[in-house]
């Protein structure tokens, strides 16, 4: 085990688990019977961590974020948030990144990253300090009063993250957050989250199936079954950061981890096309 | 804007001139020759000698103030009553339950036969025209409310949810803005139907208005303070039809790009 991982296990013990998830199980009832997407998860996810899923597309990833996130209730199991379970949506410490832009289209960008903060009761002229500065910080300053349609998909990506990193949650939640922009683009972005994570110190859980982005990002990675999802293999990642990610996918360290996790992921990979 | 192989605008408009001014020159010309029988279509100078005359005497202003006040009031209470019940109805399923069959059946009734009713309650003057154009266009704002509660971006309500929107934020900064979207959409149809609901009013009944001078001409058979009547409100149904395409643009600024 790597020594980076260190400060991260220290800081569990005084506090309790950002999430832990017992026999976490959800499944839907549809028109061919009851289809399980998620099945006897367990897993802790330490204050401050950057946890990444992966697993086959359609493996029940997203399902299990919308269940942390309070949008779906789970069938089976128990989910405590920082020690507590019960509440099915918890906005003050959670905040969430779609994978589609989830901005209000008739706001502009800084109406957007001021909602968050308003509807928390924060008076209109310091929502709109702080979301001014958080546009900035994302590097949009001049584009404060345009609508999301006037912004192109990786600036559009950046206000959304603007509008969730506003008001401090202590929990993001990511479900392929930068999977529609391209390369250069992405990789900008990835970095940019990094220093915005280390930065605020908060607990990120972010869903891809892009086990390269995964690698160069996080912590720990999860790697979940095809479904339902179950827990396949749960490694660290011991690189160093801060990490450039685009630099950092030439390492050899990169590469050792990068193969490793592959051998499990490409099966499930396998048996989830098989499948269709 | 002129594509390949469409006329230029000015050449479009100067024919559209050419043949308005033909076709009043036509009228002009055939009821004083005796072709068109001037007492049932009146003479183009005759009708435009009637509206100078309402203008410089100051007689068409109450009127015209009659109309548009009874459209642009009825416009908005309907809008916005329509609106409100329709929220109710999305809202709390008890309400939606006794008001939903009850609204599609009313939907299907031409709005006119409430009118006898409308003037008994409300009387001859201006309530009874902005009620019967808020009853037309209530429906407009209920079907609106409904399909916008309804349609909405299953991802934008999570995100709301998400960022901690009590219901009422809900209402302010998701279903409202997304029903005033599809209103503002549709707006020149509402006011369409509102104008007609305010000239009908004074059709059947009223003390002042567009319509009420054209049915007091018409009732005393003089052809050209009806033909007045009849082009007054044309003409202020372009205008305002203009003037909202306007707002339309400037509303829908968000949207510029989708639709560009």
């Amino acid at each position: 085990m790597s020594t980076s991982i260190a400060p991260v296990e220290s800081r569990a013990a005084v506090r309790p688990p950002a999430v832990q998830a017992v026999g976490l199980a959800k499944w839907f009832d549809g028109a061919e019977g009851t289809v399980a997407a998620i099945e006897n998860l367990t897993f802790t996810v330490h204050p401050g961590e950057f946890l990444c899923l992966v697993g086959p597309s359609g493996c029940g990833k997203s399902t299990l974020l919308n269940i942390i996130a309070g949008l779906l209730p789970a069938s089976g199991g128990q989910l405590q948030i920082y020690g507590e379970s019960g509440g099915r949506v918890r906005p003050d410490c959670i905040g969430y990144v779609f994978q589609r832009d989830a901005l209000l289209p008739w706001k502009t960008a800084l109406q957007n990253v001021m909602l968050p903060l308003l509807l928390r009761g924060v008076p209109m002229a310091q929502s709109r300090a702080e979301a001014l500065n958080w546009v900035q910080k994302v590097g949009l300053a001049g584009f404060e009063h345009h609508y999301p349609s006037q912004l192109s998909g990786g600036m559009r990506k950046r206000i959304s993250l603007a509008m969730t990193m506003v008001y401090r949650p202590s929990i993001i939640l990511m479900d392929e957050p930068f999977a529609a922009l391209d390369v250069q683009t992405r990789h900008l972005m990835e970095n940019e989250l990094l220093a915005l994570w280390a930065e605020a110190g908060s607990t990120i859980l972010f869903v891809t199936h892009d086990l390269e982005e995964a690698v160069a990002l996080a912590d720990r990675i999860i790697v979940l079954t095809a479904a339902p999802a179950r827990i396949r293999a749960d490694y660290q990642v011991p690189l160093d950061r801060p990490r450039d990610v685009a630099e950092i996918r030439t390492s050899g360290a990169f590469v050792d981890i990068y193969r490793r996790i592959w051998r499990d992921l490409r099966e499930e990979v396998a048996a989830s096309r098989g499948r269709r | 804007m002129s594509r390949a192989g469409e006329p230029p605008a000015t050449a479009v408009r100067a024919v559209q001139a050419a043949l308005v001014a033909a076709a009043l020159v036509g009228w002009e010309v055939g009821a004083r020759r005796g072709w068109l029988s001037a007492e049932f279509v009146s003479r183009p100078t005759a009708v435009g000698a009637v509206i100078w005359d309402w203008v410089r005497s100051g007689y068409l202003w109450p009127h015209l103030v009659a109309t548009f006040e009874a459209a642009v009031v009825g416009l908005g209470l309907g809008l916005a009553g329509g609106a409100a019940l329709g929220f109710l109805v999305m809202f709390v399923p008890a309400v939606g339950e006794v008001v939903e069959p009850a609204m599609s059946t009313l939907n299907a009734v031409p709005r006119i036969v409430f009118y006898p009713l409308l003037m008994l309650w409300l009387g001859l003057g201006m309530a009874s025209k902005v009620g019967l154009v808020a009853t037309i266009v209530a429906f407009l704002g209920y079907y609106t409310a409904v399909g916008a509660v309804r349609e909405v971006d299953r991802l934008l309500l999570a995100q709301v949810r998400i960022l901690g929107a009590s219901p009422a934020a809900m209402l302010r900064h998701l279903y409202l803005p997304a029903t005033l979207a599809w209103m503002i959409t549709g707006l020149r149809t509402s006011v369409g139907l509102a104008f007609i609901g305010a000239i009908l009013g004074e059709y059947m009944g009223s003390m002042r208005g567009i319509g009420n001078i054209i049915m007091g001409a018409q009732n005393l058979f003089q052809t050209p303070q009806v033909m007045a009547g009849l082009a007054l409100t044309m003409v202020l149904a372009a205008a305002v039809d203009t003037l909202l395409a306007r707002l339309e643009t400037h509303w829908s600024a968000w949207r510029q790009v989708e639709q560009a």
